[in-house]
């Protein structure tokens, strides 16, 4: 009886004792065991987290037993970090937004100097030069550039078969398709962006690339030529021409998300969408229910030559206050070696590494990866405002424009103050340091 | 003998100084966790966002103290000056629209002398609904090209409104979502204060003639004038937290056309790599607050129920 009485009790010590002796032998185990953390968000699609923690994580940790890489899912990897590492921690890789965040980071002495491990690793080599170069500081290598991306228009080729459209190859066609695709009742570009209001840039970044030049808007971004200059100008009333005439999600982009106007696109109500090639992998996972392709946005200007506004959606670095460096440097080196990026590449992500060799690539990624490819060998790249603008102007710009289209500010303004907006950035010295 | 009696007293008054000392720091005692916490989570930040937005922090360089510089570029700032103009409205409709509504309906709801629960029930149901959740299906109701106005393009109406849209009339769109989920809330705690209304009044004011009109605003309005002045006031003080309904549906769009003051600072806090800017705007939302909350105070002081 009293033994029956005891029963749970004892029952619960030994199941206590039991529990802290596999956890001290878990322990034991861990002890050995090397730790790196790494926040990612899921931007790039829920496919790109799988390909992290599938292909990327638990392939480093089957090559390396002792080391454990724990991932930490957050909406916004850097501004966590930074927090963190305001307060003397952090994660061990630092997820950055591209090279201005790594810059800024830098110039906090927040990341780790690599050139020791770039010299280990040959780093150099690997990379393309023009990416490798945007994320050095001071002559030092501060982290590694992560994919490159652009902006290209992705169209339902079914539609403009049925109704016989080309694809434009300047200004003034491509208002003429809008108008035809207007007057079928049909929006000519989807374009959302009430829940992300900075895609407003995407479409600056084109209506400037197109209208004035990669070389002249290079011009604009060294301070060489004012942002409220008359070329700068007539690229706003260009593009505000194509929005108050209905022409870019008729005139509601304000009024609907992103994933709105995807559905408008994949619903056939919209012909086209103009959107970085980061929405190849999404096409991918979920293809849309008819024949598509993508083209570069055509010139906006005679005698200025289409190209494509190149960007780098981010960069990888060492927080300084990393107790394991040597092993988070070798977990970003095999994050970016050429299987990775092969992989990567798959999906529709360009990782800017050399020699990639592109097998069986779905042909909407084949296409897209040329095209880049062929502007970057002829030099028809253009600067995207997330990569190369800098960050009070790149802001007010994206954060403005709504105002100039919906009649609230004149364009004659809007561009003083961007020009008062990257008089400040200069004077903070945040200007994107272009490297010829 | 009497020096005796003169210490004797002394040693009393002595333990009495004591013991009124140890009654004195008995409530202190006892609120002294609630105060720690206070310090710590209220007071610390408060201090912090002080000295910030002394400085001109970026959010990642170290912050350089500039003194009033960042109130010098409020006082002088547009964007601020519209968000605040937004925010007047937000409060003008809420201190309005809601309560009246939440007053009629509290009053009808209390007549009901079956079922009043399922009443109360229902009408406090979107209070229960997640904010960003109700934000977002009212988003989709919105939505140009899926929501209602499809609804009203097929039953013939033309010209419908482009609820988040346009400039001239997102605000009051959302608004009204807000108000939607908030009044329910004030319907709540005005039908239980016309539960403790005196009844003997009103069966007074019957005997004596008055109509159901004049029984309401003679005899029921004034006994809830401490309800509604409670009410009247976290009103206001949250038209100036508003954040959320704004920051899910327009993010402060169509142009600045929604922009609050809180949706103001958010941005230039995380957006705009200025959180020692974005520290002053929080500093002007809490002096605004701080103005409503001593105004009510005189008032209360002057013999105002509330």
């Amino acid at each position: 009886m009293k033994v029956r009485k005891w029963l749970p009790v004892l029952a619960a010590s030994f199941l206590l004792l039991s529990g802290c002796s596999s956890s001290s032998s878990s322990s034991s185990s861990d002890k050995d065991k090397v730790e790196i953390s790494l926040y990612a968000n899921n931007q790039g699609g829920t496919e790109y987290l799988d390909y992290l923690q599938n292909d990327v994580i638990k392939g480093f940790e089957a090559k390396h037993p002792n080391i454990k890489i724990k991932l930490v899912k957050n909406s916004d990897p850097e501004g966590l970090a930074k927090q963190q590492l305001a307060a003397g921690g952090g994660p061990d890789v630092i997820a950055l937004n591209g090279p201005t965040s790594a810059q800024d980071f830098a110039a906090a002495n927040y990341l780790l100097p690599l050139d020791e491990y770039a010299e280990k690793y040959k780093w150099e080599e690997d990379y393309y030069p023009w990416a490798y170069q945007t994320v050095q500081n001071n002559g030092k290598q501060i982290a590694l550039p992560g994919s490159y991306e652009t902006l290209v228009v992705y169209y339902n080729r079914d539609m403009f078969k049925q109704n016989g459209w080309e694809v434009p190859t300047s200004y003034e066609e491509l208002e003429e398709l809008n108008k035809k695709m207007a007057d079928k009742d049909i929006i000519p570009f989807a374009f959302g962006s009430s829940d992300f209001k900075a895609a407003n840039e995407w479409w600056l970044s084109v209506a400037f690339n197109e209208t004035v030049g990669a070389d002249g808007f290079k011009k604009v971004l060294t301070g060489e030529t004012p942002w409220n200059s008359p070329e700068m100008k007539e690229s706003i009333e260009k593009l505000n021409n194509l929005w108050t005439k209905g022409y870019i999600n008729s005139k509601q982009s304000q009024a609907i998300t992103l994933d709105d106007a995807t559905s408008l696109f994949l619903s056939g109500k919209a012909a086209m969408k103009m959107e970085g090639t980061w929405l190849l992998s999404t096409f991918k996972g979920s293809p849309p229910p008819f024949d598509w392709d993508v083209f570069i946005m055509p010139s906006w200007k005679d005698g200025v030559e289409a190209n494509l506004p190149l960007a780098l959606g981010g960069a990888v670095g060492i927080n300084k206050n990393s107790k394991h460096p040597d092993e988070t440097a070798e977990f970003i080196d095999w994050m970016h070696s050429k299987q990775n990026a092969e992989k990567l590449l798959e999906m529709g992500g360009f990782l800017p590494i050399n020699v990639l060799e592109a097998k069986n690539l779905d042909p909407h990624v084949q296409k897209s990866f040329d095209l880049l490819n062929e502007a970057m060998e002829n030099n028809q790249t253009g600067y995207a405002a997330w990569t190369y603008w800098p960050p009070s102007a790149e802001t007010f710009a994206w954060s403005n424009i709504e105002s100039v289209w919906l009649g609230q500010i004149d364009t004659d303004t809007y561009l003083d103050k961007l020009q008062e907006a990257f008089e400040e950035d200069k004077q903070k010295g945040k200007l994107f340091k272009f490297n010829d | 003998m009497s020096s005796d009696l003169v210490i004797i007293n002394e040693v009393i008054q002595i333990k009495r100084s004591r013991r009124n000392w140890k009654k004195a720091m008995i409530p202190w005692l006892f609120l002294s966790p609630a105060l720690f916490l206070i310090l710590l989570v209220v007071a610390g930040p408060t201090i912090g966002t002080l000295i910030l937005s002394l400085t001109d922090w970026d959010g990642i360089q170290q912050p350089k103290f500039i003194g009033i510089e960042n109130y010098q570029a409020l006082l002088s700032d547009p964007n601020f000056f519209a968000a605040l103009g937004n925010n007047f409205k937000w409060m003008a409709i809420f201190c309005t629209v809601p309560i009246i509504f939440a007053l009629i309906i509290a009053y009808m709801v209390s007549k009901v002398k079956r079922g009043q629960m399922f009443y109360r029930s229902s009408f406090f149901l979107p209070q229960i609904v997640s904010t960003v959740v109700s934000a977002k299906i009212w988003a989709w109701i919105y939505n140009p090209f899926m929501g209602l106005n499809t609804v009203l393009t097929k039953w013939g109406f033309h010209n419908v409104p482009m609820w988040l849209g346009d400039p001239a009339i997102a605000l009051f769109s959302v608004a009204l979502v807000d108000g939607w989920r908030y009044w329910g809330f004030l319907m709540v705690l005005i039908l239980t204060a016309l539960h403790q209304t005196d009844k003997s009044l009103e069966e007074a004011a019957v005997v004596e003639g008055a109509n159901k009109v004049q029984i309401f605003w003679y005899v029921i309005l004034p006994q809830l004038r401490p309800t509604l002045m409670l009410i009247l006031m976290l009103t206001m003080i949250w038209s100036f937290a508003a954040f959320d309904y704004v920051f899910v549906m327009t993010n402060g769009g169509p142009g600045n056309a929604t922009e609050l003051i809180s949706t103001y600072m958010y941005k230039e806090a995380l957006q705009n790599q200025s959180p020692g800017y974005a520290s002053s705007i929080a500093l002007a939302m809490a002096v605004l607050s701080g103005i409503i909350i001593f105004v009510f105070g005189i008032l209360k002081k002057k013999g105002w129920d509330m």
